[in-house]
């Protein structure tokens, strides 16, 4: 099960253009490991944008999907 | 250094965003040394894409992708002429033994026994491998590898496309696994589909119309992302960093393959007869023989033209194509299959001769070079008319004589147009279905898919969707995206190419849906390819000719040995009585024949040169015919064009004087004058044109003319463009213009009866021909059921019966069993008798029968009446109840029916007309115009031809059927409309200028324009007959 959430976050540290860490709902994540990357179109009829996605794994047990639209990082999907 | 070897192209069908050239143009910006087009299940696209790849420096690889018997795809690419063949020889059994043609499958077992030339790429995710791996089968991924493996070695390579889809890292990172396992190399490739991210969009929409869904409905052939477009060196390293060498692969790879066009060696088949007779010998022998025929003896100056010609034909190796043209044509006529040459091929006097066109080229002073030139070297194009009814026998005949494997049919592409554009598109994007067909159907017919916008803005008629301008955004930008992207595939009208060797060493074949096979290279690049085209047209004015030459009076006509210079036939076509006229019926030119007085065959082949768009936007028309008449003196800008432009009034009127034109006054090289022929005939290519027009600008002046007659002179050329016709071509048009215009004016009903044959053929509809045969003294009789057959026939000298052809979706297999039945046991004495003996005619084909009123002259009860009756007897027959059948079959005793005459009413003269026009196209009860005439009498109408009496600038106010209102192109750009009406008393010309068609005019091109009221003025422009110059327009129809 998975929880949509699209809240944002704050990068602390990079690793190369993907966040290394980051601060989410008051707690600091580590990402230990990118489990899958992947582009997405946005609804461009509707002049939505395109988006970067990661699903990540990190060092406080979490499994979420960021997501990258136009350089701002947010939390898009929580999975339990 | 990075290749893209897997891209598509809008062959693809809906599956690819970019033209070709752009996706040469962008890998040619990038640097890329190479290229490959590998379209689904063809090859359509490679002639372009080999013509455009090697004028942007890019070296062109040949492929496609290829549909498995699984439905899985791979990318198969030709290494060198022989793979290409054997992909061919591959898309070939694919299409010809596919169960759906539209979805062709290759089985697995034909791609491996003919592997040889071919390089294999497992493909992308809708390859077998990737499919696997995505769902984790690496075991059968791992078996397909090593099968493959097996078979091609080193000529096979495992995708690895980074695709950005969710799963790609995990896919490939197997993908590579499997490679170190089974030591088959990874390639890197893109799935190519769009050039630039942008157009991704433009996929999007196109996989919408594929798949039949909205923008808002998610579908997994739908772009997920971006990525698959044609990127640069610097994003492939980017995408595949995690092995180089699968990128130094893609190199690799296309240094392998060669481009496969032009093919090596002559394809055109050498020509032998029985006795193995051929090549220049038998040319000479048959040309110096047809010389004879025709002219009676060789003069000096025939002599020495068919020398010329001869010489040049030897020369450029082309004895072979006359020869193979000759065989054809011989064969139609010794069927008895009319046919005529034209086109440029009658500029030849060895055409002439040997009987492939009817155009005397030595006595017109044609130009040979026109049709084929030493410096040009370029393939001859000869183009044949056949009547339209029997030219598929003359094309089973090529087939058999120079073998299946040799012979197929050119293809077509229909391209996206505003209509279908705005169809398609607007739907993907949720616009309202009713609102899409109303707009498809006001835009203009010709407006291409990029001119919409601009149409909006200045069409009349669509002033109604300008409140939608905002949500029809996006759909106007995607058809201009899309404009010319092929859409549909179809057969060429008379296209068939034919080779010397087995087709399949240049082209795959794929079945029509009538069964032929055909090459799937449009018409324009065969040339490129190595292969020869010719044109077996099918022309119905052909066909009615043979059929009028078998009906009535005409059929003691000798078609061959008309008199060129009967008077009546040149009064008739100076009265502007032409409809009917192949060439010569439109409003536009009856107009023309009324001024012009036309009296000798030469002013046929000006008239027919004139109404083209080029010298009617070069405004060349009423120039010609004041010079003509004397009211204005012939002029020339320079004294060079005087012996050019002579025998045309210092006016240019056909293609030939242009190419003269810019020999004597710019010093234009043969090569030069052909580059502006063909610039001239892809009229769209503006910035072409100007470049040519700056290049004979200042060779002009260099070679002394004045710098503004230069100019001048080339904005005539410019003006004139591609739309005019040579004049080889408008001799042989005129030449039968005048001879239907005899068959008219000597024998209207064999004619007419034999265009009412030949329907949907020249300018008007059906109602038009009778009100014009009328006009002419026939009567019309309907369609009945003791007298008709299939055709229409010409029973006495001045009648003409109407045939069951004419009756909408009526079955030609029912009409004939109807006709049998009646030959074998005598006349239908009701309907009920006439049911229960034709068991071929259900309920719809008697139901008609009823309404064309078939069945008036047996039957004493009113169609209604019958219309009621006919369900009862209809289920009668079912239970093949006879006895009981025969009791209520008798007219009049039924009980029913007696009931139903007293309870109903007759169907009305309007009511029966209403029926006619629905079921046979025109009224046989009366006219539509009759019906009104005493209330328009009221209203102070007068009928057409009352109008037709009226003095020059008479005002008289009108009402009739519209007919094919139309907008041709004029040199001011102001819309000038041409249409015809017609009431019970004829037919009247009518012309409507901008600011009233702006005004009120727009009604002609809607739904209501069907029946119209109108003043205006009557003009007669130098002739006697009347046109009417309208005032104001509005519609008569209640809507």
């Amino acid at each position: 099960m998975s929880r949509l959430v699209r809240r944002p976050l704050a990068v602390l540290q990079w690793e190369a253009d993907l966040p290394r860490s980051f601060i989410y709902e008051g707690q600091r994540h580590q990402v230990l490991w990118v489990l899958d990357e992947w582009w997405e179109m946005g609804d461009w009829w509707k002049a939505g944008r395109d988006r970067r996605m990661v699903r990540v794994w990190t060092d406080v047990g979490a499994c979420m999907d960021l997501e990258c639209e136009d350089g701002v990082w947010r939390v898009y999907r929580v999975w339990d | 250094m990075f290749v893209h070897l897997h891209c598509h192209s809008p062959y693809s069908f809906l599956d690819g965003a970019s033209s070709i050239e752009a996706l040469v143009a962008q890998a040619a910006a990038q640097g890329m040394p190479a290229l490959a087009l590998t379209d689904r299940n063809t090859i359509a696209g490679q002639p372009e894409f080999h013509r455009l790849a090697a004028a942007y420096g890019v070296k062109p690889i040949a492929g496609a992708e290829l549909t498995m018997e699984d439905g899985s795809q791979l990318v198969v690419l030709a290494e060198h002429a022989k793979g290409f063949r054997h992909l061919c020889e591959l898309l070939t059994r694919m299409h010809v033994e596919a169960r759906d043609r539209a979805d062709p499958r290759l089985r697995e077992a034909d791609l491996f026994e003919r592997s040889e030339g071919l390089l294999v790429l497992s493909g992308g995710l809708r390859g077998f491998v990737q499919r696997a791996l995505a769902r984790r089968a690496y075991g059968d991924a791992r078996r397909f590898v090593e099968r493959y493996r097996d078979v091609f070695g080193d000529r096979f390579y495992l995708e690895w496309t980074a695709d950005g889809l969710p799963g790609c890292a995990r896919r490939m990172r197997d993908l590579l696994q499997l490679a170190e396992a089974t030591g088959v190399p990874d390639v890197a490739a893109t799935d190519v589909r769009a050039a630039s991210p942008e157009e991704v969009a433009v996929h999007d929409v196109l996989t919408c119309i594929r798949v039949g869904c909205h923008l808002q409905t998610p579908h997994p052939e739908r772009p997920f992302n971006r990525l698959g477009y044609l990127h640069d060196e610097a994003e492939a390293r980017r995408r595949f960093a995690q092995d180089p060498r699968a990128m130094a692969r893609t190199v690799e790879i296309a240094e392998r393959c060669s481009p496969v066009f032009p093919a090596e060696g002559p394809l055109f088949p050498e020509y032998r007869d029985a006795s193995g007779r051929g090549g220049v010998e038998l040319l000479d022998q048959l040309v110096w023989q047809g010389a004879r025929e025709r002219y009676g003896k060789v003069s000096p100056e025939l002599q020495m033209r068919l020398e010329h010609e001869l010489a040049i034909i030897r020369d450029l190796g082309y004895a072979d194509y006359f020869l193979v043209v000759w065989d054809i044509v011989r064969y139609a006529r010794s069927r008895g299959i009319r046919c005529a040459g034209r086109g440029s091929a009658a500029d030849s006097v060895v055409a002439y001769c040997l009987y492939l066109t009817d155009v005397d080229a030595l006595n017109r002073n044609l130009l040979f070079e026109r049709f084929l030139s030493r410096e040009r070297a370029e393939r001859p194009d000869i183009d044949i008319d056949f009547a339209s009814d029997r030219r598929d026998e003359v094309i089973d005949y090529v087939y058999r004589r120079y073998g299946r494997d040799r012979v197929a049919r050119v293809a077509t592409y229909q391209t996206f147009r505003a209509r279908s554009a705005v169809r398609e598109v607007g739907r993907v994007f949720g616009i309202p279905e009713e609102l899409l067909d109303t707009l498809a159907k006001r835009i203009p017919w010709s407006t291409h898919a990029d001119e919409i916008e601009e149409a909006l803005e200045r069409v009349p008629e669509l002033r109604d969707f300008q409140p939608y301008r905002r949500a029809f955004q996006w759909m106007l930008a995607i058809s201009r995206q899309i404009a010319g992207f092929p859409r549909h595939f179809g057969t060429h009208t008379g296209g068939i190419v034919i080779s010397g060797e087995p087709l399949m060493k240049v082209t795959s074949l794929q079945p029509s849906a009538s069964g032929w096979l055909i090459t799937p290279y449009d018409k324009r690049l065969l040339e490129d390819v190595g292969l020869v085209k010719l044109d077996l047209l099918s022309l119905r004015t052909m066909a009615a000719v043979e059929g009028a030459l078998r009906l009535g009076t005409a059929r003691a006509v000798d078609y061959d040995r008309i008199p060129m210079d009967d008077e009546a036939t040149f009064a008739s076509i100076r009265r502007g009585d032409t409809i009917g006229v192949f060439q010569l019926e439109s409003p536009a030119q009856r107009a023309l024949q009324v001024r012009l007085g036309a009296e000798s065959l030469e002013d046929l082949v000006a008239s027919v040169a004139l109404i083209r768009p080029g010298p009617i936007q070069g405004n060349m028309v009423d120039p010609f015919l004041a010079r003509r008449r004397g009211l204005e003196p012939v002029s020339y800008l320079h004294p060079k064009l005087e012996p050019i432009l002579g025998k045309t009034y210092g006016v240019v009127l056909f293609q030939e004087q242009v190419i003269e034109i810019a020999t004597a006054i710019a010093g234009f090289t043969p090569g030069e004058a052909d580059e502006l022929r063909r610039v001239m005939s892809h009229a769209r290519n503006r910035a072409e044109m100007e470049q040519i027009g700056e290049r004979f600008v200042q060779k002009a002046v260099r070679q002394g003319v004045p710098l503004e007659t230069a100019k001048t002179l080339f904005s005539y050329i410019r003006g004139y463009a591609s739309y005019g016709f040579c004049e080889a071509h408008a001799a042989a048009f005129a030449t039968t213009a005048y001879k239907t215009a005899y068959l008219i004016e000597h024998h209207p009903a064999s004619f007419f009866a034999a265009v009412l044959n030949q329907l949907p053929m020249g300018y008007y509809p059906a109602h038009v021909i009778c009100a014009e045969a009328r006009r002419r003294g026939v009567r019309i009789l309907p369609v009945d059921i003791q007298e008709s057959d299939w055709d229409a026939g010409v029973p006495e000298p001045d009648a003409i019966r109407l045939g069951f052809r004419l009756i909408r979706s009526f079955s030609e297999s029912v009409a004939r069993a109807l006709v049998e039945e009646r030959q074998a046991s005598g006349p239908f004495r009701s309907l009920a008798d006439a049911v229960m003996r034709l068991p071929q005619a259900d309920a719809l084909h008697v139901e008609r029968l009823i309404r064309a009123g078939a069945f008036d002259r047996v039957e004493t009860r009113d169609r209604r009446e019958l219309l009621w009756q006919l369900p009862r007897w209809l289920a009668l027959r079912k239970e093949r109840d006879l006895a009981l059948f025969d009791t209520i079959a008798a007219p009049g005793q039924a009980e029913g029916a007696a009931r139903l005459s007293q309870s109903m009413p007759p169907m009305s003269l309007a009511e029966r007309i209403a029926d006619e026009y629905s079921v046979l196209g025109v009224g046989v009860s009366g006219h539509w115009l009759s019906l009104y005439r005493e209330a328009l009498r009221d209203e102070g109408y007068c009928t057409l031809a009352e109008a037709g009496e009226k003095p020059e600038g008479a005002k008289v106010t009108v009402a009739g059927l519209s007919i094919r209102p139309h907008r041709p192109p004029t040199k001011s750009g102001k819309t000038v409309v041409f249409f015809t009406l017609e009431d019970e008393t004829g037919l009247a010309d009518a012309v409507m200028f901008e600011t009233v068609y702006r005004r009120e005019g727009a009604v002609l091109f809607t739904p209501f324009g069907r029946l119209i009221g109108l003043s205006g003025l009557i003009e007669r422009r130098g002739g006697l007959k009347a046109q009417i110059r309208v005032e104001h327009i509005w519609t008569l129809a209640s809507g």
